[in-house]
């Protein structure tokens, strides 16, 4: 009605896919029995009810899987997942090094992935958003974050 | 009435004025850059609000709220892109004006009609919310746990093309609300050892995962490089020519209240229903789709109607009908503050003060939209692809910034991967969201009405109100029976 996920514009999501997210949320649901299962008296009901209602509907969108190819609006899968690595990557580094150093070297590098390929429009923007993030967040709200490798902190 | 007055002075305070202006600016930014939804924008927010005051937090969310609906109608206009879902309907009859030179006519259109819609809007929440806060109190625990399973299955039914996808996503929510503490006995549920999550799962670290991560990485396959030229052309509108809208305000308005209130439903379904309204109503609809400037009032007047209404359940009955009405929820929550009718008597200098900030906004992004024209429309040229990682740093920043703790902001990308994985799928986000929300409070309704009732089941269905919430539950679970018998009979007939 209001949001429809499944477009037919956009990147494609494969039968396979989705039989996969599916059976992860199956999975979960069987995980959350179990821990239901562990508990006492009325601790019990909402994660054993919970837990056994996901497995029940994952099987009914397992049952109506077609073989269709299905469109989204979300990111493709490779691009996400590279996307959520470095992501990854910069929450590491940023626990390392600071959130604003990290930063020096994760903005350039996503948006290379997005397709961007004006060097100095990037250069320009890394520069002042780090600047611009270091005077609001260290400076203005002057909140404690991991030390910086650059820029003090 | 009073009561709804005595708010006034609270929204007036030098705080509040200055995070509603910050709001409304950001909002209409946000709302304006194709991409960015008020969803997105309030995800980033909600990390920061911790440090903030209940109406400073509240009135910057206003203010997100109401620029982001108009601010939407920027690219849909001048480019044919709907900059927010809700604006769809606005490039009907916006892209046309604008292609014949008369770009800051239909801006204007579109910016006093959304001013009207959310004025509208502001006034229904004041009229409405305090006697439905009359009929809340005779609820007793019974109730309320209908009141949670009718949000999450209206919400998760309404909101997903699969019914089954609906429901499994109102479910994982209602998991990840059992992490933690159970506050009846104190024993831990799905823990596994991990201290960091003893306590709970933090709302806003789930909130800005889900929210803000899938569509910053949506962002980096967008195609909008930031290389397109959008520009305000012709002569704007004339003062004697917006009142000729009246008609079409009002009746969009009325629609975009009620679609406000109706769980699951939402800005998008607002603006297209009150555009086909006043096509429907018009003596001369073939002017529609040609420029017509009713077809932007209509959408435009209509999806910021929705806006203020849409938080009427959740002022007043502590359920949200969609995924802002769950962020501004999930806000009140970090403050402390509980929706539902405790909240009129304990905080009604906060939940009168936040009705004001509603209608104030629509004034400010009124003014907001006419001074900063040319700086929003500048906003289109900024490149997706640059834009996504500032969002993820921000994102990283503000989880941290709330709780001081880097596995925070891991457990924030793992909600993003969540939040990405599933809705490729066609799971839908918002009722995990709400089922995070409402799944602890059925299951202390639930339970408490156990005890009360000492066992007995039947307790459940015992008050005419349990009875007519658990009609209308069945009646929205019956409704994709419904769906697809009409489905069948239709593709018979053909």
């Amino acid at each position: 009605m209001a949001v429809e996920p499944e477009k037919l514009e956009g990147n494609p999501v494969r039968p396979l896919e989705r039989l996969a997210v599916a059976l992860a949320v199956a999975l979960a649901g069987g995980v959350v029995v179990w821990d239901g299962a562990r508990q006492a008296g009325a601790s019990a009901y909402f994660p054993i009810a919970v837990g056994s209602a996901m497995i029940a509907l994952s099987a009914v969108s397992v049952a109506r899987l077609d073989r269709e190819t299905r469109m989204t609006e979300e990111a493709p899968l490779v691009r996400g997942f590279v996307g959520l690595g470095m992501l990854a990557a910069f929450i590491f580094l940023a626990g390392q090094i600071g959130f604003l150093t990290a930063s020096i070297a994760f903005i350039p590098a996503m948006a290379l992935l997005g397709g961007d390929r004006n060097f100095l429009r990037i250069a320009v923007g890394t520069v002042a958003f780090v600047i611009m993030a270091y005077v609001v967040f260290n400076l203005a709200f002057a909140q404690p974050f991991p030390a910086e490798l650059i820029l003090g902190g | 009435m009073v009561e709804v007055l005595s708010g006034l002075p609270h929204a007036l305070i030098l705080d509040s004025i200055l995070a509603m202006i910050v709001g409304t600016a950001a909002g209409i930014l946000v709302g304006a850059i194709p991409g960015l939804t008020a969803t997105l924008a309030m995800a980033l927010l909600l990390p920061f609000t911790y440090t903030m005051s209940p109406l400073v937090a509240l009135g910057m969310m206003a203010g997100i709220y109401n620029g982001s609906m108009y601010g939407g109608a920027i690219p849909a206009i001048l480019m044919r892109i709907p900059g927010t879902p809700s604006a769809v309907a606005t490039t009907f009859d916006g892209y046309p004006l604008a292609q014949a030179g008369r770009a800051k006519y239909a801006l204007h259109i579109a910016l006093v009609s959304s001013t009207a819609g959310s004025i509208i809007s502001a006034l229904a929440l004041m009229v409405i919310a305090p006697p439905l806060v009359s009929l809340a109190l005779q609820f007793g625990p019974t109730e309320y746990f209908w009141v949670a399973v009718f949000g999450l299955t209206s919400v998760s039914l309404l909101l997903a093309g699969a019914p089954a996808k609906g429901l499994a996503s109102a479910m994982i929510g209602v998991a990840v609300g059992l992490v933690g503490m159970d506050m009846m006995t104190g024993s831990e549920r799905l823990v596994f050892g991990i201290r960091h999550i003893a306590g709970g799962i933090d709302l806003a670290v789930m909130l800005t995962g889900l929210f803000a991560v899938p569509p910053a990485l949506a962002m980096l396959a967008s195609s909008a490089n930031g290389d397109g030229r959008a520009d305000l052309t012709g002569a704007g509108l004339k003062v004697r020519e917006a009142f000729t809208l009246t008609k079409t305000w009002i009746r969009s308005g009325l629609i975009g209240v009620v679609i406000g209130i109706m769980p699951g439903a939402g800005g998008n379904l607002a603006g297209i229903l009150g555009y086909a309204e006043e096509k429907r109503a018009a003596k001369d609809s073939a002017l529609f789709g040609k420029g017509d400037p009713r077809g932007i009032a209509a959408s435009e007047c209509a999806n910021n109607a929705d806006n203020a209404s849409s938080l009427i359940p959740t002022l007043a009955l502590g359920v949200p009908g969609n995924s802002v009405a769950a962020l501004m929820m999930g806000a009140m929550l970090i403050q402390g503050l509980n929706p539902g009718p405790a909240l009129f008597s304990q905080h009604a200098d906060v939940v009168y003060g936040f009705m004001w900030q509603m209608l104030i906004t629509a004034f400010l992004m009124l003014g907001l939209g006419l001074i900063g024209a040319k700086l929003f429309v500048n906003m289109l040229r900024i490149p997706a692809a640059l834009l996504a990682p500032m969002i993820l740093i921000i994102c990283s920043l503000g989880t941290y910034a709330s709780t001081n703790a880097m596995a925070d902001v891991w457990l924030m990308l793992g909600f993003g991967l969540m939040g990405y994985v599933l809705s490729r799928s066609g799971y839908p986000i918002a009722p995990i969201v709400l089922g995070a929300i409402l799944g602890p409070m059925a299951e202390s309704s639930f339970r408490q009405a156990l005890l009360i009732a000492r066992g007995d089941p039947l307790s459940f269905v015992s008050s005419p109100i349990s009875i007519a919430l658990v009609i209308a539950v069945v009646a929205i679970l019956a409704l994709p029976l419904v769906r697809g018998r009409g489905r069948k009979n239709e593709a018979a007939s053909t």
